[in-house]
């Protein structure tokens, strides 16, 4: 649990709906808001972990565990700012939409959509391993990531589901 | 006022109300679970198969734009969908129905994960539940990695070695201290492969 005091809401705004604008897909904004606030230690490795973990098993689209994140670093002001930060860089498809079909085929633009891409892959699984040591490395945190892996590559069970092995396999 | 006069054109079914078009999107929203392909499957059993908005064609163009649009991928492809059938208003609606709700959801979830915390059970519970959650961000990662590096393989060794090296390195990086900013590193990658394309396009063109 943080100790610190409740996150200033619009900061908090600022840094999600920042994050949000470079970053693609739910997780996309992951980086770039885990490094920006661990440095500031406005959140630990494990409040973030836990917010991944509890914005999953919520419903919604991917991408809502910000939310639960402003919760617990700033409670129900500091959950509304990341609503409203990432109600709107999505809105940016509507201009996508009218510029994409011009310049699709550009190489500059081609290349760089793709280095960008590739770049928050590689970062990104920089930080699940950072969140997975934040909770205590041991056997069975070991066997549940490796499972998670396989069922989520199988994809024949629906994500809720692999949660919910997670969790009782962790009572055990 | 013209359309009175005019035959009825072979457009699409007409626009469903801007109520109808909200409520769709909250179901859509409360029942989705971690998004990926089974939110997809809901929408196009929504959009395609029964209100027939669009075409599975235009279904896929749209999700594609999605995937190079900022932000939460299906909140995007919700705004186009609304778009499509209901212009701005529909497109805003969306928005709403499929966010606030699934926010305000996500939200009491997180109140009373809040109050249960400190329990021995919760604390049991996250040690299973959180590397369940990593290992699902991991396979999303996998998921975006997968079609990038194909591609990359497909435009030769100079540009699948370059892949490697990007993915690896902007992970490295990150692993120093201090570490790099993430935008930094973003646009580095940027840079780079939009150079790296380029190059590409004037050797492949200048070619026989």
């Amino acid at each position: 649990m943080e100790q610190s005091s409740p996150m200033n809401p619009f900061a908090l705004f600022l840094l999600t709906f920042k994050a949000s604008l470079l970053s693609t897909g739910g997780f996309g904004n992951i980086p770039s808001l885990h490094r920006d606030l661990t440095t500031l230690r406005l959140v630990n490795d494990r409040t973030f972990a836990e917010a991944v973990a509890v914005g999953q098993v919520s419903p919604g689209p991917n991408g809502l565990w910000v939310v639960s994140l402003g919760y617990l670093v700033g409670g129900l002001p500091g959950a509304l700012a990341t609503v409203v930060a990432i109600a709107f860089p999505p809105l940016l498809v509507l201009v996508v939409r009218l510029v994409y079909r011009r310049v699709r085929n550009h190489p500059f633009v081609e290349g760089f959509m793709r280095g960008l891409s590739l770049a928050v892959v590689g970062i990104f699984v920089v930080v699940m391993w950072k969140l997975f040591v934040a909770t205590g490395i041991d056997v069975k945190s070991t066997c549940v990531l490796i499972a998670s892996i396989g069922l989520g590559l199988w994809g024949r069970i629906p994500v809720v589901a692999i949660l919910a092995l997670g969790a009782i396999a962790g009572l055990f | 006022m013209q359309a009175l006069t005019e035959p009825p054109a072979p457009e699409p079914p007409s626009a469903p109300s801007l109520w109808r078009v909200f409520l769709l999107w909250v179901q859509v929203g409360v029942q989705s679970f971690g998004g990926g392909a089974a939110t997809l499957t809901l929408i196009r059993q929504m959009a395609v198969v029964r209100e027939e908005w669009l075409t599975d064609e235009q279904f896929m163009m749209d999700w594609a734009l999605c995937q190079i649009t900022p932000g939460i991928n299906l909140i995007a492809f919700a705004i186009l969908i609304g778009r499509r059938t209901n212009g701005i208003p529909g497109a805003l609606l969306a928005l709403a129905g499929l966010l606030v709700p699934s926010a305000l959801l996500t939200i009491g979830m997180t109140a009373i994960y809040r109050q249960v915390q400190s329990l021995p059970v919760t604390q049991r519970v996250l040690q299973g539940l959180i590397p369940a959650a990593i290992g699902l961000g991991l396979v999303t990662a996998y998921n975006m990695g997968k079609p990038l590096t194909q591609a990359g393989i497909q435009d030769g060794w100079a540009i699948a070695t370059l892949t490697i090296l990007l993915l690896l390195s902007s992970g490295a990086v990150m692993l120093l201290k201090p570490a790099p900013s993430v935008v930094e590193v973003l646009a580095f990658g940027g840079l780079l492969f939009a150079l790296a394309n380029l190059i590409r396009h004037r050797w492949s063109n200048q070619a026989p």
